[in-house]
């Protein structure tokens, strides 16, 4: 804060150059005779109080509060440049004049520097000049008042403004904590359908999940089932991501659940049997805009090694004495408004003899786009790199899927989601 | 200066690039389609096709080149090209989708699509890759 004389001062902007005897001059000087010549003199323009007395002079100061203090050098018990010296710890602001003889030069340079003094004048002192000196003084005075008045509404603008930035992103922060918190959740409650890796254990050498969400929760999901020798796979993608695809997904899994409930395991009435519910189903909604799920059906027989195999506009790949085979599913996706309700899928009975890896997948893999999106990852380059890797046990091959998939996304965005299934018949 | 003559979409990462060339009357989609809103960002383009059809000589040629359409953007896609089905007769309707050599999902959805539209895409292949 800065300390202003207590005096009645006028805003900056209802003036520039100073009122007249808006301000208050103090002059102190030991000879009677100076003093009634200094109040006839600027009486006219300035209040004027005047002292003999340095002491009563600092007193006044400290009551009243003088703008300008002008002061002789030479005084009985208390000299010019001590007083102002005294005086401007606590009244940094003020104006102070000295008026002294040239013999005294010296001693006042030394206080200007010392103790900032305005101005000296010599004796005599020029009426007009003096006049002039404490006009400039106070308009420079008001000057540095205005600008440290702007200065500090400045400062109170960006503070407020500060505030309100924060303010906001605290808010937005909060919406942004509360949705994933509640997309956390969710992804909670979808994690609850997808079906425990260990549960093939024993049908197959081992597995792989590689699930990636593009928004926390999917429309990517799985489902493994075992039955004595059997093992029954679900691997679907439902329309749209996040919060839409998430609960289409929850919807399909029922519908799955439901299928498998009834003891129907074979790929191709599985897929009829989901496909007649989920159809009817998202018919029953009015706005629904071409909703629905592509995905594979895979039975595995362990005792007879023989797979059989349905896809919904969804293919799987099998790895045959290390040459990829891929067993295309129909064009067709499940609930799709082209489709019957009773359409039928085509089964694909396949024998294992040879087959050391089996893979699903949904197409976020190779529908992602590069960093340039210029290009997708496409079929061609997903079914080169599973070639490459295949042998590998699954942890190195869901760790170089995982390499190969940001070394291509690069600072692009995450086009789908992800989920590729591995299925390794024979110890490699 | 109607809406036709200036009709211009520029590409986002999750819009295509949008151009009605009204010279030569070529609507043009070029890019990547996963709108977060589908219907919104193509309402405007399904707008267009009845105002062509009113032009002196209603005729459209219609070049799609997709990068990557999501399922949402596939049923928009199926839309438009119903709409310009029943808008335009087929003398005086084509359409060319080009796709990449090395892009069969691309190609297939190209055939599927005429498939099930029954009009005729000429699906041609990119050799600049």
């Amino acid at each position: 804060m800065i300390e202003t004389p207590n005096h009645p001062t006028s805003s900056p902007s209802e003036q520039f150059l100073p009122r007249q005897k808006s301000h208050t001059i103090m002059y102190v000087d030991d000879e009677e005779h100076n003093l009634r010549v200094f109040r006839s003199s600027f009486r006219r323009h300035f209040n004027v109080i005047t002292h003999s007395d340095p002491l009563e002079a600092l007193e006044t100061i400290r009551t009243k509060g003088v703008d300008i203090l002008v002061t002789d050098q030479r005084m009985p018990n208390m000299t010019g440049t001590q007083l102002i010296e005294t005086i401007r710890s606590e009244f940094p602001d003020l104006i102070s004049i000295i008026i002294t003889g040239y013999s005294d030069i010296d001693a006042v340079t030394d206080a200007i520097n010392k103790c900032g003094i305005h101005r000296y004048i010599t004796k005599p002192y020029d009426q007009q000049e003096l006049k002039s000196t404490f006009d400039e003084a106070i308009k420079l005075e008001q000057l540095k008042k205005d600008k440290e008045e702007l200065l500090t509404k400045v400062e109170g603008n960006n503070k407020q403004l500060e505030t309100q930035v924060e303010e906001r992103t605290k808010e937005l922060q909060e919406i942004n904590h509360k949705l994933i918190e509640s997309l956390e959740y969710a992804e909670n409650i979808q994690k609850t359908i997808l079906s425990d890796p260990d549960e093939l254990e024993g049908i197959f050498q081992n597995s792989m999940i590689y699930y990636k969400p593009l928004d926390i929760v999917s429309g990517d999901f799985y489902l493994l089932r075992r039955l004595g020798d059997r093992a029954v796979i679900g691997a679907f993608d439902c329309t749209g991501h996040g919060v839409p695809g998430a609960m289409l997904s929850m919807l399909g899994n029922a519908a799955i659940d439901n299928a498998l409930a009834s003891n129907i395991v074979r790929p191709s009435e599985l897929m009829a049997t989901v496909n007649n519910k989920i159809y009817k189903q998202l018919k029953a909604s009015p706005n629904r805009v071409g909703d629905g799920m592509d995905g594979s059906f895979l039975l595995f027989n362990k005792h007879t090694n023989k797979i059989s195999f349905s896809g919904a506009k969804s293919d799987i790949i099998l790895f045959r004495n290390a040459e990829l085979e891929r067993v295309r599913g129909n064009r067709l996706s499940i609930g799709e408004r082209f489709m019957d309700v009773d359409q039928s899928f085509d089964q694909h009975n396949i024998d294992a003899t040879g087959v050391s890896e089996i893979y699903m997948y949904s197409d976020g893999y190779r529908d992602q786009i590069n960093e340039a999106y210029s290009q997708r990852f496409k079929t061609s380059r997903f079914h080169a790199l599973l070639s490459r890797i295949h042998k590998e046990d699954f942890l190195t091959q869901s760790q170089i899927l995982d390499e190969e998939f940001k070394k291509w996304k690069g600072s692009a965005d995450q086009t789908d989601d992800i989920m590729i299934l591995g299925f390794r018949l024979q110890p490699n | 200066m109607n809406q036709l003559e200036t009709f211009h979409i520029t590409a986002t990462r999750s819009t295509p690039e949008v151009l009605f060339d009204y010279k030569r009357q070529v609507l043009s989609l070029r890019g990547v389609s996963s709108p977060e809103k589908t219907t919104d960002f193509y309402q405007p383009i399904f707008e267009l096709i009845p105002q062509i059809a009113q032009l002196p000589q209603p005729s459209l040629h219609v070049e799609l080149q997709l990068v990557h359409f999501n399922s949402s953007s596939a049923k928009a896609l199926f839309q438009l090209l119903q709409t310009t089905e029943t808008h335009f007769l087929s003398d005086h309707l084509s359409i060319n989708w080009y796709c990449d050599e090395d892009d069969d999902d691309m190609i297939e959805a190209a055939e599927d699509f005429s498939d099930m539209l029954d009009i005729n895409i000429n699906i041609l292949i990119n050799e600049e890759i």
